[in-house]
């Protein structure tokens, strides 16, 4: 094994993170974790187990939520990064992100940017998921706080609150209409 | 984590990996979706000077149907084989196998090809790939070769691969939609956890649904390498299912894999474990005959 004396060759990369294109030299033996947090200051993305067992590191790329413990940095070449901060501002949460506020499902936070995010590929694709998905859209993340009902219960909302919202003709059969809470 | 120094290679294309691997493989890991290999580097069991990146190269995405066999590429994700229609119709047993590994997190970075190279005795797809007869192709600069999945692993953790060798291929048997099959597993807990024990079945019925005609049984996690129990298959095949015969078949599989497994230390409760776990996937599979 060479050491010491071995100069590892740093790697170019190109890939878009929270919207932005970004071309970098980074180490080769870096993870995407540490690409995040100590290469570009994203620290909203928690540093935990390292080891896939917490989610507490989720982020998505091309949509899909992964553990960016386990990625090795230079593997995001070509690849669109979504992190917490790219999810909602502080005047415009994102809808997960205002139900987690109004039904009390942070406590201490650290688990909560790992849960938005697995949250995030599931309301992009199955908005109309029920309890039961949304557990498993949860399951690989780890909260030792709420005994996760609260998030449970405000990712409910937050889908129900959009499926009100969702244009009738993609979702009901003929002659189907949409009541919302009030018209009833 | 501070993993080991390591240049990182990549190429987009088989012919420039496998002649890499020709002349580096000895120095050389491989890397597919990286979520057993991240854990190896960083805890200084494994080191390499070159670590190779399997992900980007085209034509290892693919999940092909045949007139009588499905191949798929080694780096399809484990959630893209759960969510791909050609598997959920002509072989569920390996989207039922993949869609218990890890989290959700696992199963969209991990990969089928790093499920079967990392040689975990406990790894999940296995059980599915060999009731499902599969072959691996396996490529080199020099050419290539197919191998039985059966015939793959040496030991625990330990393949038949060759340093400058690649798994280029899974081609898994084209099952008759509604083919009764069932996988079942012991975990500690539901989610994110590692298979004590599991058991994939496939069942193929005579005309009249009511005789077994041909059965497979592979269990997971309890032999070191994996195995089908051809003498439980046989006590099933020809005969109309009953309690009785379901009993000794799930009798036998227990015995034998537990006898498959001498080196290892065998907790008292998995022998009646197995057996009930067989029990209940030769009448979960029998449910779905239709």
């Amino acid at each position: 094994m060479k050491k010491g004396y071995f100069q590892m060759k740093k790697v170019n990369i190109s890939f878009v993170i929270n919207g932005q294109k970004k071309e970098m030299e980074i180490p080769p033996n870096i993870s995407l974790l540490e690409l995040l947090r100590d290469q570009l200051g994203l620290i909203g993305t928690k540093k935990a187990c390292e080891a896939g067992e917490c989610g507490a590191c989720t982020v998505l790329i091309n949509g899909k939520s992964v553990n960016s413990c386990l990625i090795l940095a230079p593997q995001i070449n070509g690849k669109t990064i979504q992190t917490i901060e790219g999810l909602g501002t502080e005047t415009s949460l994102h809808p997960l992100q205002k139900a987690f506020v109004d039904k009390g499902a942070v406590q201490c936070g650290f688990c909560t940017p790992g849960m938005l995010m697995s949250l995030k590929q599931l309301y992009d694709e199955n908005p109309g998921a029920d309890q039961k998905e949304i557990k498993k859209a949860i399951s690989g993340n780890l909260c030792r706080c709420t005994g996760y009902q609260q998030i449970v219960e405000a990712t409910e909302a937050a889908f129900k609150k959009r499926n009100v919202t969702i244009e009738p003709q993609t979702r009901l059969p003929d002659g189907g209409q949409v009541y919302t809470d009030k018209q009833r | 984590m501070i993993l080991p120094e390591f240049d990182y290679v990549s190429f987009n294309n088989l012919k420039d990996t496998a002649d890499f691997l020709s002349r580096y493989g000895d120095r050389s890991k491989v890397i597919a979706g990286g979520t057993d290999l991240m854990v190896k580097l960083g805890s200084g069991e494994l080191q390499a000077d070159y670590i190779v990146n399997l992900m980007d190269i085209t034509g290892f995405k693919k999940i092909e149907v045949h007139k009588d066999k499905i191949s798929i590429g080694p780096t399809v994700t484990h959630s893209e084989l759960v969510t791909s229609n050609i598997i959920n119709t002509y072989a569920p047993v390996l989207s039922k196998c993949t869609g218990v590994i890890g989290s959700p997190q696992i199963r969209n970075q991990g990969t089928i090809g790093g499920n079967i190279g990392n040689a975990s005795p406990a790894a999940d797809t296995v059980p599915a790939l060999m009731v499902l007869n599969s072959r691996l192709k396996i490529i080199s600069r020099d050419g290539e070769r197919w191998v039985p999945v059966a015939n793959f692993f040496l030991e625990p953790h330990k393949t038949i691969l060759a340093r400058d060798e690649l798994i280029a291929e899974i081609e898994v048997e084209k099952l008759p939609e509604d083919t009764p099959f069932s996988f079942q597993r012991v975990t500690r807990r539901r989610a994110m956890d590692i298979a004590q024990m599991s058991i994939a079945v496939i069942l193929f019925m005579d005309e009249s649904k009511e005789h077994i005609l041909e059965a497979r049984i592979a269990p997971g996690s309890v032999t070191p390498t994996p195995v089908r129990i051809r003498e439980a298959e046989k006590i099933l095949e020809g005969e109309r299912a009953s309690d009785r015969i379901i009993e000794l078949a799930a009798a036998e599989v227990s015995n034998r894999a537990i006898d498959e497994t001498d080196i290892q230390w065998i907790p008292e409760y998995k022998k009646p474990a197995l057996k009930g776990l067989v029990i209940k996937a030769i009448k979960d599979a029998l449910d779905k005959k239709g």
